[in-house]
């Protein structure tokens, strides 16, 4: 399966890039262990947006613009788009 | 009476049409259950009878609120909160800014400055501790509020520290600001209620401290807080800056574009501040007294001149998307004209991006004024803030103006109370909806942060739900306490548990012996006097909603953002019992025409 995964705020400055896609040789993956495996190839994303496997609380994980995940876990499918930002909206 | 740490336990009233001013107590149990800012600025209004008067009236009060942190080593907490009936909505206007002039007004021995009265001529109302004056200030009439600040600055010497107001506020423009080295009390027209007194400028200077009850552990805490304050809670701020907010809101069809008809802007890369920091230089600044420095400023070259200017999410959303001006020049540029004037960006964008669509559909005959039209955006802003033109009828706010237009143009003005919403499209942040409806100053991203819950995974953002009710109550308590304390909002982050963290340092500060639960409970007070200023100047519950074109039309562009009547205002009513008021929403003991 492919799974676009979109950079915004400090995740973005953390990757240097907008977004990827990424292929599984799978059907369907938890949300938490898509992320573990993009922190894998950016370290410095696991170093700041990572704490004990899963994101920090200060982001968030949104599923296509709809759900959002922090601490529960969802499930991720083919064509699926994850979008990690920081979690404070305020301005 | 007893005396308080970290209060003076007074405040000066002032009467500028006679030129004299008069000191009164504060009871510690005043001061117990109002804190300071926005609490302390409403206790006055109420004390003072304002809602009995015109919001421009020589009788009407304003407040200028310290707090007890001020002037303490906590971060961001040289802030402090002007409090006024606005001109704007009719109803409690509390706004806030941060800069020295917080840490100078509090050495004037003063919790609070309440100015009522209207001077004969154009004046500076120079505060020396309890001594004022006034100086004529014609020679700074028409002058930019930076402008004549810096004038001031030579005249008065560093010592001091000024509010000062714009051409807008001279204009009595309805959502004028009033500014302080550059920062401005922003929404509701505080800057009008002061130029209606005929004040361009406040001076203000002193040598009073406060007292702490317990120095050592408040620089403690202090430090700890300083170095939380470097931490991931405040990156985006510090690296981006809210602007932060644009692409992302974009992507999730939450920024409001094109009067609030759509939800995402096709050119909004443009305006991001990823695609700014690769266009233009651009410098961090931080207010005063703050480790943050979530400020961020960028060049911007005007006929060949080099120049900067400040940006924030608000100003790029309300002068670029929401007017569908894509061009960064132009949006920058406008930013700054409304720094200029001293003119609420919010409201300016709102104001005349309801302006273009009235235009489009035939109501306004401005035919230059249209969707996409960089010069148009720009000639508005001036318009409005030298009082030409349609620019005199803009000036009222979008509420006034539709009124004034009819044909049911009401139903598209994007405002609550009159104020004009901020970037966060209620159908798609349907908790954020129910915070804008409720709001005591209109519809408001600063006295609710409701947004929270709706980019948090207890909720479906665009199905609002009943106990999303207490959620909305919970941000709105959190922020009635920041904004009483008061402590930057972009701090919240750091704590692990808010109230109690803010009870520790009150206690540090007072010797009070504060738990969280009573922080909360005054929270509670502090948003129910608020409520009853409103109740007291002819509030009815038919405020309490949303644009009526919100409630019956999905987003253009996400047809899953739907928010209809009937949840809105099963919303309000669990809003409103939550809160301890009846379904309506009155206070006990309070009900309509009081």
């Amino acid at each position: 399966m492919k799974i676009t995964i979109e950079y915004y705020g400090i995740p973005r400055q953390r990757v240097g890039i907008a977004s990827e896609l990424y292929e599984f040789d799978c059907a369907e993956m938890g949300i938490h262990d898509v992320i573990r495996i993009v922190a894998k190839k950016h370290p410095a994303f696991e170093k700041h947006c990572m704490d004990d496997g899963i994101i920090n609380k200060h982001m968030v994980v949104n599923l296509n613009g709809n759900q959002f995940f922090q601490s529960e876990d969802g499930i991720a499918r083919d064509g699926d788009a994850l979008l990690i930002l920081s979690m404070d909206a305020g301005g | 009476m007893s005396t308080a740490n970290g209060y003076h336990q007074q405040y000066l009233e002032i009467n500028v049409s006679h030129g004299t001013a008069t000191q009164h107590e504060l009871d510690t149990a005043v001061l117990q259950e109002s804190i300071g800012g926005s609490g302390l600025g409403t206790h006055l209004l109420l004390e003072h009878e304002s809602w009995k008067h015109e919001p421009l009236a020589a009788e009407a009060s304003i407040v200028f609120a310290f707090s007890p942190l001020v002037g303490s080593p906590l971060t961001t907490s040289a802030k402090f909160a002007v409090v006024s009936r606005s001109p704007l909505t009719g109803r409690i206007n509390d706004s806030l800014a941060s800069s020295t002039f917080a840490i100078a007004g509090k050495r004037t021995g003063n919790d609070a400055l309440l100015i009522k009265g209207r001077a004969v001529s154009p004046s500076i109302l120079v505060i020396e501790e309890n001594h004022i004056s006034l100086k004529p200030a014609d020679h700074l009439w028409g002058l930019p509020a930076e402008d004549a600040e810096l004038q001031l600055r030579k005249e008065f010497g560093n010592n001091f520290s000024f509010a000062v107001i714009g051409p807008a506020g001279e204009e009595l423009v309805r959502y004028a600001t009033i500014s302080h080295s550059g920062r401005h009390a922003g929404r509701g027209g505080s800057g009008a209620v002061l130029g209606s007194k005929n004040i361009k400028a406040i001076a203000v200077r002193g040598n009073k401290r406060a007292t702490w009850h317990d120095t050592e552990g408040l620089i403690e805490q202090a430090r700890d807080l300083s170095q939380r304050s470097f931490g991931p809670a405040t990156e985006k701020y510090r690296e981006l800056g809210t602007a932060a907010n644009v692409l992302v809101f974009n992507r999730l069809n939450c920024l409001p574009t094109r009067n609030f008809q759509k939800g995402s802007f096709e050119k909004a890369e443009e305006l991001s501040p990823e695609a700014m920091n690769i266009a233009r230089e651009k410098i961090r600044e931080s207010c005063a007294a703050c480790t943050i420095g979530c400020t961020h400023v960028y060049s911007i070259p005007v006929d060949g001149r080099p120049s900067r200017t400040r940006i924030e999410y608000e100003n790029l959303f309300a002068l670029g998307p929401l007017c569908e001006v894509s061009d960064q020049q132009t949006v920058l540029q406008a930013s700054q004209l409304c720094d200029h004037y001293g003119l609420d960006t919010i409201s300016t964008g709102g104001t005349i991006a309801f302006a273009m669509e009235c235009v489009e559909r035939g109501f306004l005959n401005e035919s230059w004024l249209t969707f996409g039209s960089g010069d148009a955006l720009l000639q508005a802003i001036h318009m409005i803030g030298r009082g030409e033109g349609i620019g005199v009828r803009l000036a009222l706010g979008s509420r006034a103006l539709a009124l004034e237009l009819g044909n049911n143009t009401i139903a598209f003005a994007p405002q609550v109370k009159g104020l004009e919403l901020p970037g966060y499209e209620p159908r798609a942040l349907q908790t954020m909806a129910l915070g804008f409806a409720v709001g005591t100053r209109g519809a408001d991203h600063n006295r609710s942060g409701a947004y929270e819950v709706d980019f948090s995974e207890e909720v479906d953002r665009r199905s609002a739900k009943v106990h999303q009710a207490r959620l909305a109550v919970e941000t709105e308590d959190k922020a009635a306490m920041m904004d009483s304390l008061i402590l930057c909002k972009f701090l919240r982050g750091v704590f692990d548990d808010y109230f109690a963290e803010c009870a520790t340092m009150l206690n540090l500060i007072t010797g009070w012996g504060l738990k969280a639960n009573d922080l909360i409970v005054i929270a509670k007070a502090i948003i129910d006097a608020k409520k009853r200023f409103n109740i007291l100047c002819g509030w009815s519950p038919e405020e309490d909603t949303l644009p009526e074109r919100m409630l019956t039309s999905a987003l253009e562009d996400d047809r899953d953002a739907r928010l209809n009547r009937e949840t809105l205002e099963t919303l309000v009513k669990a809003y409103n019992l939550e809160r301890g008021w009846n379904e309506a929403g009155f206070l006990p003991g309070t009900s309509a025409g009081m």
